[in-house]
């Protein structure tokens, strides 16, 4: 028998331990009333001119957003909400004045001002403001859950609005297919910001779990059990070990953030006669309600004054990238010999051999295919727990990889055509590499192998390199070496020695070539360039070139045939410039190298209009660089599939030697 | 007519396979379903069959090259002296490329660089290449200028010193000035002031000394003595191209008797005080009258100064003695009005620093004239 909390006790909640809440009405409406209390308390904030950006609150939905999180009692539970999260994390953290202080722009803030009320962090607590962005992400910390065997599970929290959004489906599919300890919940308010749910959602709620074979539930929040059918999903997802929906029936009392509600009154007067936490309040003694009210308002008084007194969050100074120091590169023996495709095979089996945290995702790599490019070949024989042929979901295997990144694992993604990439954009773009630079305590391990390139007559949608796409993702890691790097040290460097979301391209016309470094030497790494001495930018070593050729990926072995063109018909003396680290760019290694040459030419395989070379051709010109400059690229246009098309559009040996001799 | 066996893909993504062997040779019969050739990828070996009976006429490829997939890998004819179909397009040259008379790239950089034109140098091939535009910058180009021996240089400082290697910055003005590398680079400049201070000065000084003639240029002259000691470059010379830092200040001074010139010597004059200083000059001077001068007397001086106010002259350009670099020339005043200017050698010091000792002499410097 739980005992009755008092009102003095009650509102001691520190953020440092996830409150403990007792099935009994005094708590649950004592709870409930302080979530409803904060979030009038930030609309009069927000009206006085004190929150920092936009708030969205969960009036009415207190006892919904409490009821499945109270019972996340395991110390590996971890939680994904959304834009509507201020319930969800005060049941979880208990942490009034950090959140205050949050949704201020505080020092104080439990993410120290960089969140906002969109974008928490905390222990096991994550939101986002993208609409079912972290379903996926979800999934994959539910399959490291699984593999690391100790228990805990994940909630995914989402609104019915969120319905239409493609990635819940992935995410319920990969869920059910892995069979994962993941607990999708669907706050039914009826409305998505002001439209009506059914102006969006067509057919059943419950039939969207019921069709990927999930253990599913439907229960409303003014029921007499809400608390307790709440905690049964919670309970059988964590006793089976397998994926379930639930669906939470409820009302919002407010508007969708500030001003933007277009419901009648008549609605409304409705919402507010069913308001359970109204009702549950009901079921105190006058006296006492009243006595944890008056307790409640203090507590919040003093939390905010205590967020108040926080100074404005301020950096000390603002990150020139998300990066950090570069740490130490470790010298290692050069694997030598076979072609890229070995060599990358032979990197992913020592890996898996030697890091059981590794794992990777991707489609068709089961054996015997091994990949569409042969390049994961006989590794789900040695290690089927670990490499998982997934379904035809890139969005959704890109974000299973955060989640096993940030659940402590090294993941690694394999996107069969770089050309998907864009599939799991928002997922790069708006989630991993945006929680390490806002979250202290989070790293996204993650690398995104992508078979890319053109030349193989493959078409417009499966032959292109999206390099420029990613390099202009801030903190968005991108790799692209050639057949004259380490293949198997870039790879191992990039999922075992650097802990930032990557993507590592592979072009398919290199996977045959042999993996010789041919005379190449480093250049020394700048100090100031991250990752430089991880992922080296190679010379093929002339002391007074005529011309410099900047190039990398797939455009390598072209420019060594033309280099060798030039050399011999023309006695020009050719440089080579092969960088491996497109993006953070390698920018003063290569402006400590390159300044005093004459004449420059980037050649690119992607359209030259935004591209890489246009970043290192203006980074030259910022350090003084006066000598000539040419880029040598496809025009902006699709490539066409016949290979006499195709050669005509992509940059050839011909076309690079009439452009560059057009420098002379 | 004959028809093509093409060169099998055995993987979807290997566009290249490896020619193990041909199982046929030229002129040889051969029956549908025979194997012809073995080809193989990364991962599988193949064998290539006729498609149908025929003669080889031509095989492609020799034993262990790369071989393009769907390339033509073995002709097969109906008979044995057919000829293969030559309807390959011509190999396209690249404008301006190979096949014309275009000089190399390597040609037109050093014909850039040299600011050449290619039409004025013969090739001695098709193309105009680099060891032409060498061959033609060697017999061109303006004589190398024969590399002159260090002319002996005439005299050397007669007053101790030191020698030392002039640092970069002032080697650089001295090979500014270099035809002068063993002759001064005498260059004048000048500064006007108002001689009044000077004249009170002097005066002052007259009386307390009881001295009978005004000793403004002796006191001038000592002020220079004092600021060429604080400052040596005003007291050095080049040897043999290095700079030679005088170890004493010993100040030249016009004296003209007779129609003559004479430039006595007050030897370290920077041990000196201005008293000293001034009898020094008045007893030089009054040997210079008395034509008691010793050639000893007129040797050594390392800095010097000139007056010619009595005549009175208004400006005057004196002539630099001899591994002398700063000589200062005073004039007479006009209207309250003097010039005080300098000669000295550029290869030494520069116009500001020979302005700011000249600037330092427009007014007299009490405490630098009596410290001593």
């Amino acid at each position: 028998m739980v005992s009755e909390p008092t009102a003095e006790t009650r509102p001691g909640f520190d953020g440092r331990s996830k409150p403990e809440l007792p099935l009994d009405p005094a708590a649950l409406y004592g709870f409930g009333h302080l979530i409803r209390g904060s979030e009038e308390t930030l609309l009069d904030l927000f009206s006085k001119g004190q929150l920092s950006g936009t708030t969205h609150t969960c009036l009415g939905q207190e006892l919904c957003q409490m009821g499945v999180v109270r019972a996340l009692n395991h110390d590996r539970d971890a939680i994904f909400s959304n834009h509507r999260n201020h319930g969800h994390f005060l049941t979880y953290s208990g942490d009034f004045a950090g959140l205050f202080a949050e949704i201020m722009g505080r020092e104080a803030g439990v993410c120290g001002g960089h969140g906002g009320s969109q974008h928490l962090a905390y222990r096991g607590f994550h939101s986002s403001g993208v609409q079912g962005g972290m379903t996926a992400i979800a999934v994959g910390e539910a399959l490291a859950r699984k593999q690391d065997g100790a228990g805990g599970i994940v909630a995914v929290i989402i609104g019915d609005g969120t319905l239409g959004q493609g990635l819940v489906y992935e995410s319920l599919n990969l869920a059910g297919v892995w069979d994962v300890p993941v607990l999708f919940v669907v706050e039914n308010n009826s409305i998505a910001q002001t439209t009506p749910t059914d102006m969006t959602t067509a057919g059943s709620l419950t039939a969207r779990g019921e069709a990927f074979g999930i253990q599913t539930w439907r229960v409303s929040d003014d029921a007499p059990d809400f608390f307790e059918r709440a905690e049964a999903a919670v309970d059988a997802v964590r006793k089976t070990g397998s994926p379930g929906f639930l669906v939470i029936d409820t009302m919002r009392l407010g508007p969708h953030s500030k001003g933007d509600d277009l419901r009648g009154s008549e609605e409304m007067d409705a919402i507010r006669a069913r308001d359970p936490l109204t009702r549950l309040g009901e079921r105190l003694p006058d006296a006492e309600r009243q006595a944890i009210e008056k307790s409640n308002a203090d507590f919040l008084k003093a939390a905010v004054d205590e967020a108040m007194q926080s100074p404005p969050a301020q950096f000390d100074e603002v990150p020139l990238h998300p990066f950090g120091p570069n740490q130490p590169v470790q010298a290692k023996t050069v694997q030598v010999g076979g072609t890229v495709r070995q060599a990358l095979n032979a990197a992913l089996h020592r890996m898996l051999e030697q890091s059981p945290e590794v794992i990777l995702l991707g489609e068709d790599l089961h054996d015997p295919y091994g990949g569409a490019f042969k390049v994961s070949e006989r590794l789900t024989t040695a290690y089927p727990d670990r490499v998982l042929s997934t379904p035809i979901s890139e969005a959704g295997i890109v974000g299973a990889g955060i989640g096993l990144a940030m659940a402590g694992k090294r993941p690694i993604v394999e996107i069969m055509f770089a050309d998907f990439l864009s599939l799991g954009m928002d997922q790069i773009y708006n989630h991993a590499v945006k929680f390490p630079p806002l979250f202290d305590e989070v790293t996204v391990p993650l690398v995104i192998r992508a078979a890319c390139g053109g030349g193989r007559g493959y078409g417009a949608t499966h032959s292109q390199t999206p390099e420029s796409l990613c390099a202009s993702v801030p903190g968005l890691t991108v790799i692209y070496g050639s057949h004259r790097h380490d293949a198997g040290g870039l790879l191992e460097n990039a999922v075992l020695n650097w802990d930032h979301p990557t993507v590592f391209f592979e072009h398919k016309l290199l996977y045959s070539r042999p993996n010789e470094p041919d005379g190449y030497k480093a250049l020394a790494a700048h100090a100031s360039d991250p990752a430089a001495g991880l992922f080296p930018t190679l010379q093929n070593g002339r002391d007074e070139p005529d011309i410099t050729i900047i190039a990398y990926g797939g455009m390598a072995p072209l420019v060594e045939v033309v280099a060798e063109e030039l050399e011999r018909e023309e006695e020009l003396s050719v440089e080579i410039i092969l960088p491996s680290l497109i993006a953070p760019l390698p920018r003063n290694t290569l402006i400590a190298a390159l300044s005093d040459r004459p004449r420059i030419v980037l050649a690119e395989e992607s359209p030259t209009e935004f591209g890489v070379g246009a970043e290192i051709a203006a980074s030259l010109a910022e350090a003084g660089f006066d000598g000539h400059i040419l880029r040598v690229g496809p025009p902006p246009v699709p490539i066409p599939s016949a290979r006499s098309l195709e050669e005509q559009v992509l940059p050839d040996r011909d076309r690079l030697i009439a452009e560059i001799l057009e420098m002379f | 007519m004959p028809r093509p066996i093409h060169v099998p893909r055995i993987n979807n993504n290997d566009d290249e396979v490896k020619l193990i062997a041909f199982l046929v040779s030229p002129g040889e019969a051969v029956k549908s379903g025979q194997a012809v050739a073995e080809v193989e990828s990364e991962k599988a070996t193949v064998v290539v069959e006729a498609e149908e009976d025929g003669f080889v006429i031509e095989t492609s490829g020799t034993q262990g090259q790369m071989l393009d997939v769907g390339a033509v890998l073995l002709w097969l004819g109906e008979t044995p002296d057919e000829t293969v179909p030559q309807n390959d397009p011509a190999p396209q040259s690249v404008d301006g490329q190979a096949g014309t008379d275009r000089p190399t790239a390597g040609a037109l950089a050093l014909i850039g660089k040299h600011g050449l034109s290619a039409v004025d140098i013969p090739a001695a091939g098709a193309r105009l290449k680099v060891s032409d535009v060498e061959a033609f910058l060697s017999g061109n180009a303006p004589p190398a200028e024969p590399e002159r021996p260090p002319a002996p240089q005439f005299g050397a400082p007669d007053a101790g010193g030191k020698s030392t290697e002039f640092s970069a910055y002032e080697a650089a003005m001295l090979h500014s000035v270099s035809w002068h590398a063993h002759e001064a680079a005498a260059t004048y400049l000048e500064a006007a002031y108002d001689e009044a201070d000077w004249q009170a000065f002097a005066q002052g000084f007259r009386d307390r000394h009881g001295l009978l003639s005004s000793p403004l240029v002796p006191l001038m002259a000592y002020q220079l003595v004092r600021h060429a000691s604080d400052n040596p470059d005003l007291n050095s010379t080049v040897h043999n191209g290095r700079k030679f830092v005088y170890d004493r200040v010993n100040l030249g001074f016009t004296v003209h008797i007779g129609g003559k010139l004479f430039l006595p010597v007050i030897h370290e004059a920077d041990g000196m005080n201005a008293r000293e200083f001034v009898d020094a000059f008045a007893g030089l001077h009054r040997s210079a009258m008395r034509g008691k001068l010793q050639p000893a007397d007129m040797k050594g001086a390392t800095i010097a100064i000139s007056s010619m106010a009595r005549w009175p002259v208004l400006r005057h350009m004196p002539i630099l003695p001899p591994f002398v670099s700063l000589m200062v020339a005073h004039s007479a005043p006009q209207d309250g009005r003097s010039i005080l200017g300098a000669t000295y050698d550029h290869r030494v010091l520069d116009g500001a620093a020979a302005f700011q000792a000249l600037n330092h002499l427009t007014s007299p410097d009490d405490k630098e004239i009596t410290s001593k």
